[in-house]
């Protein structure tokens, strides 16, 4: 009796050990449940309505490859490709030059004021960004004449300019870029100042003693040693450009430029075209067509995503 | 050789002082919008118009303080409600991503490295691929709409697959034996994770609870998406954009810019005070990617 016994309490041991690791589970369960309800079905279900002539609704039919066909023929997604593509690469090249001065200034510079200075630096990220939205529209790029860019103008004998009301597609395009300037608002040159600061500093004076230019410097050492810190910014660039959409959201509205399908096509991109699908849209089948066209926008992440790891490994 | 010394030494001041002068320039560049939209907020409305870059002038106190003054009693509701939604997630953010990265962490079992993928996977997955689905499960099948529960749930399940990841890497990092330590002194696995996991990863679960704060204090398209009508409930974004923004309401220009400085006061105030710790928590995430 007692001889069985302790084989099965060493049994029900046994069957503990061997499940203890699943203990583990427990603990991953909660944001396991949490992930399948609101990330891993809207997923799926995404994929599945890319197919169907999802209106919103309860109900939907299959047109299989319909929207896909309708998307790639559609002019204004072709436009708001084209414009995402635009802003992001600009949007890149200024900020991370930008970012990158500033960092070598910062670099540079042997001061007890360093410390004040990142504070104010870092200040405007403090602030909520669609504030930070409004109020240039309404104070820098007012189109009243005496908005603070319209004054800088004036001053130069200028005329001024609309900025984000104008309806030349290109004045639109050109307050975007020049939002933010001079760019280094935020957190961002903290970041490549962090990388500045993990280089040897042997390795510097050494290229001084060897006559290397400051602009030699920068770019035969400073540049390739924080490749790690580019990369970074060059991989969520792309990912958050192409799907950005605030701009458009909180001032353009698309505008200005050619309206197709109710909507202006001048500084559309992808993701402000979903979301009008999605909120008020008159077309048949807007929300089936609106997944499709989020299938083919992660398709695109993804492939520009691989293609920038891979090109920054080769570098390397 | 002395001669050279100072040499040397000159050459450096002149391009610290030049670098300064930079700096400086776009300091006053980076904050000049800011400054002008709080000088516009002591302005009556009529002045604005005339000179929105000039001095307040010698209006009387009720002028000065009749923006604050009208805009406080919507943007108090609006602070109040953000930092509701705000606690939320960071609280459920932090909650959730660490117990699932102490499981990644300290257990064995068959499937785990697969299951990791999975979450890091959708790291992968954009925003605006799952927009309409996901507001159709909330708003529609789950009738989460015009609640805070919409708002938050989706963005604490958003916040899994990065904040775990960072967790685990931390937590990968303290040394087994302070576990088996504690272990020996007969602390459960659950009070492993409250005793040593969680106390000692203070840092990164700053950095973690920090990213989502600021993004809770940020969004504005999804919160407007649940919340839009519900006007009791709206965060500093919505209420900003939808009440400021409408021209039906006729707010005034100048309480309009009093609003906005009393929207940005709670987080410039917290970061005012602790400035070090915010500025190495919003690096360190990104370094550790």
């Amino acid at each position: 009796m007692s001889v069985k016994d302790t084989s099965k309490t060493s049994k029900l041991k046994g069957f503990l050990r061997k499940y203890r690791g699943y203990q583990g589970f427990l603990f991953i369960l909660p944001a396991l449940i949490l992930l399948c309800i609101f990330c891993l079905y809207p997923t799926i279900m995404a994929f599945i309505n890319s197919f169907t002539n999802w209106d919103g609704g309860s109900t939907a039919d299959f047109i299989w490859f319909e929207n896909y066909k309708n998307v790639f023929s559609d002019e204004l997604f072709w436009i708001s490709l084209r414009n995402a593509v635009i802003l992001t690469v600009v949007g890149m090249v200024l900020g991370n030059v930008a970012s990158i001065i500033l960092a070598e200034l910062m670099y540079c510079l042997r001061s007890k004021l360093m410390p004040a200075y990142r504070f104010l630096f870092v200040l405007p990220a403090m602030i909520p960004g669609i504030i930070v939205l409004l109020l240039w529209q309404k104070l820098v790029f007012s189109g009243s004449s005496s908005g603070l860019a319209n004054t800088i103008i004036s001053w130069f004998g200028g005329q001024p300019l609309e900025w984000f009301s104008s309806k030349d597609t290109w004045v639109v395009f050109l307050s975007i870029f020049l939002y933010g300037f001079p760019w280094v608002g935020g957190t961002s040159f903290l970041i490549y100042l962090a990388g500045l600061n993990g280089i040897d500093r042997s390795l510097i004076e050494a290229s001084q003693i060897d006559g290397l230019s400051f602009w030699g410097r920068i770019f035969k050492i400073d540049l390739p040693l924080i490749s790690g810190q580019l990369k970074y910014f060059l991989v969520m660039g792309f990912i958050g450009g192409l799907q950005n959409y605030s701009m458009q959201y909180a001032i353009t509205n698309g505008g200005p430029g050619e309206v197709i399908d109710s909507m202006q096509s001048g500084t559309m991109v992808p993701g402000y075209y979903i979301y009008r699908l999605i909120t008020g849209s008159s077309k048949t089948g807007a929300y089936g067509y609106a997944c499709a066209m989020g299938v083919i926008m992660f398709i695109i992440i993804m492939v520009v995503t691989l293609v920038n790891n891979k090109l920054v490994k080769s570098e390397e | 050789m002395k001669n050279v010394k100072t040499k040397s030494k000159k050459k450096i001041t002149v391009g610290q002082i030049f670098s300064h002068i930079i700096i400086i320039c776009l300091l006053i560049m980076v904050l000049f919008p800011f400054y002008i939209l709080v000088i516009n907020s002591f302005k009556s409305p009529a002045d604005i118009l005339k000179n929105p870059l000039s001095f307040p002038g010698s209006e009387g106190v009720e002028v000065i303080t009749g923006a604050f003054k009208s805009a406080w009693p919507y943007i108090s509701k609006y602070i109040l409600n953000t930092f509701w939604v705000a606690f939320l997630e960071v609280f459920g953010v932090l909650l959730f991503a660490s117990l699932a990265a102490y499981g990644f962490s300290r257990f064995k079992f068959k499937g785990k490295d697969a299951l990791f993928m999975v979450f890091l996977a959708f790291m992968m997955i954009p925003g605006i691929l799952t927009l309409a689905t996901q507001y159709s499960l909330v708003y529609s099948t789950l009738n989460l709409k015009q609640s805070f529960a919409g708002v938050v749930l989706p963005a604490i399940a958003g916040g899994m697959p990065v904040n775990i990841f960072l967790i685990k890497t931390f937590f990968d990092g303290i040394p087994a034996d302070v576990y088996e330590a504690a272990e020996i002194d007969g602390a459960s696995k659950l009070g492993c994770y409250f005793k040593i996991a969680i106390p000692l990863s203070a840092p990164i679960l700053f950095t973690v609870g920090l990213s989502t704060l600021l993004g809770a204090w940020n969004d504005v398209v999804w919160a407007r998406l649940i919340l839009y009508g519900a006007e009791d409930l709206y965060t500093i974004g919505v209420g900003v954009f939808t009440v400021f923004g409408s021209t039906a309401a006729k707010i005034p220009d100048t309480v309009i810019y009093a609003g906005y400085c009393l929207a940005s006061l709670p987080l410039l105030i917290a970061f005012f005070f602790t400035s070090k710790q915010f500025i190495k928590g919003l690096t360190d995430g990104a370094v550790k990617m």
